[in-house]
């Protein structure tokens, strides 16, 4: 501990504040704040994705292809598959608030009902789109501290406290954290469009669509 | 004389906030780049800021106008989430 908790829970309850105008919006986005007591914040997020695989690889009916099968001639073609809706599982979110704002949030991944730590495999991919350098993976596994799987963004204290960020502080962002604006940028990033296949097989990375698009 | 293509934007960059006057014309980032330098945020480059209307992330480089903001719109200016591993 480094902050009185008097003084942590004071700030905590002024971003927890902030929420209330802001949870239709995160709804939408999938994040439904389930508790807020000091120091954690607790969200169900219910990731959900569109997904088209285009120009897959297939035999389609021809009346003069190469493959002879028990039901007619093939060849070779190419089909579009969409998948509506693609749901990995619901996951548990939780921020800790254990020493903000001298320290970021903490956030990790956990069972929707028991609140246990969710090994890497159960996290669903995480990725954040933008125009300019498309899209990056922000779930990483494996922290340097906690060893679990964390969320390579600022404003989070596995991002600022890793060995590799520290030449992006924290302290220059703290005076600027909105807890509503994290956690609407966390669930973007489970419903983002996101890379899932290598330019080698696919060249381009628009397989996963979200919901909207 | 009004100046109907001029209106006020407030950035709230926490936690002061910072009127500027704006050219519905122009770029919103012309108004956010005078917000930065009113509140002496100069250390990181403007495009790093995210503006943010409603909760909702604006395009900088987008029209006043065309963002349909009003005269007296708060906006919120904070660093983005520069994510990436």
């Amino acid at each position: 501990m480094r902050v009185d908790p008097q003084v942590t829970a004071r700030k905590f309850q002024r971003q927890v504040g902030f929420l209330a105008p802001r949870r239709d919006a995160l709804r939408q986005k999938r994040c439904q704040i389930v508790r807020a007591e000091f120091p954690y914040v607790e969200a169900l997020m219910f990731p959900v994705r569109s997904v088209l695989l285009p120009d897959v690889p297939v035999l389609v009916p021809h009346p003069e292809g190469p493959y002879v099968l028990p039901n007619g001639r093939f060849a070779p073609g190419k089909i579009s598959l969409f998948y509506p809706y693609l749901a990995p599982r619901c996951f548990g979110l939780r921020l800790d608030f254990s020493d903000f704002d001298q320290r970021a949030p903490a956030v990790s991944f956990h069972d929707p009902l028991t609140w246990d730590h969710l090994p890497p495999d159960q996290v669903p991919p995480a990725a954040i789109n933008s125009a300019e350098v498309g899209a990056r993976k922000v779930l990483i596994d494996g922290h340097p501290e906690t060893q679990r799987p964390f969320l390579c963004m600022r404003y989070i204290r596995e991002y600022h406290e890793h060995p590799q960020h520290t030449d992006d502080p924290w302290v220059w962002y703290r005076g600027l954290f909105s807890l509503p604006n994290l956690l609407e940028q966390i669930a973007s990033a489970f419903i983002q469009p996101i890379p899932v296949v290598g330019p080698g097989i696919f060249p381009h990375n628009k397989l996963f669509v979200s919901p909207k698009e | 004389m009004t100046h109907q293509n001029k209106i006020t934007l407030v950035f709230l960059i926490s936690p002061n906030s910072y009127p500027v006057e704006a050219n519905v014309h122009e770029p919103l980032k012309v108004a956010r780049d005078k917000a930065l330098r009113a509140a002496d945020q100069t250390g990181r480059p403007p495009d790093e800021w995210e503006v943010r209307y409603q909760g909702n992330v604006l395009s900088s480089t987008a029209k006043i106008e065309e963002l349909g903001l009003a005269d007296g719109a708060e906006l919120e200016l904070t660093l983005g989430f520069g994510a990436g591993g």
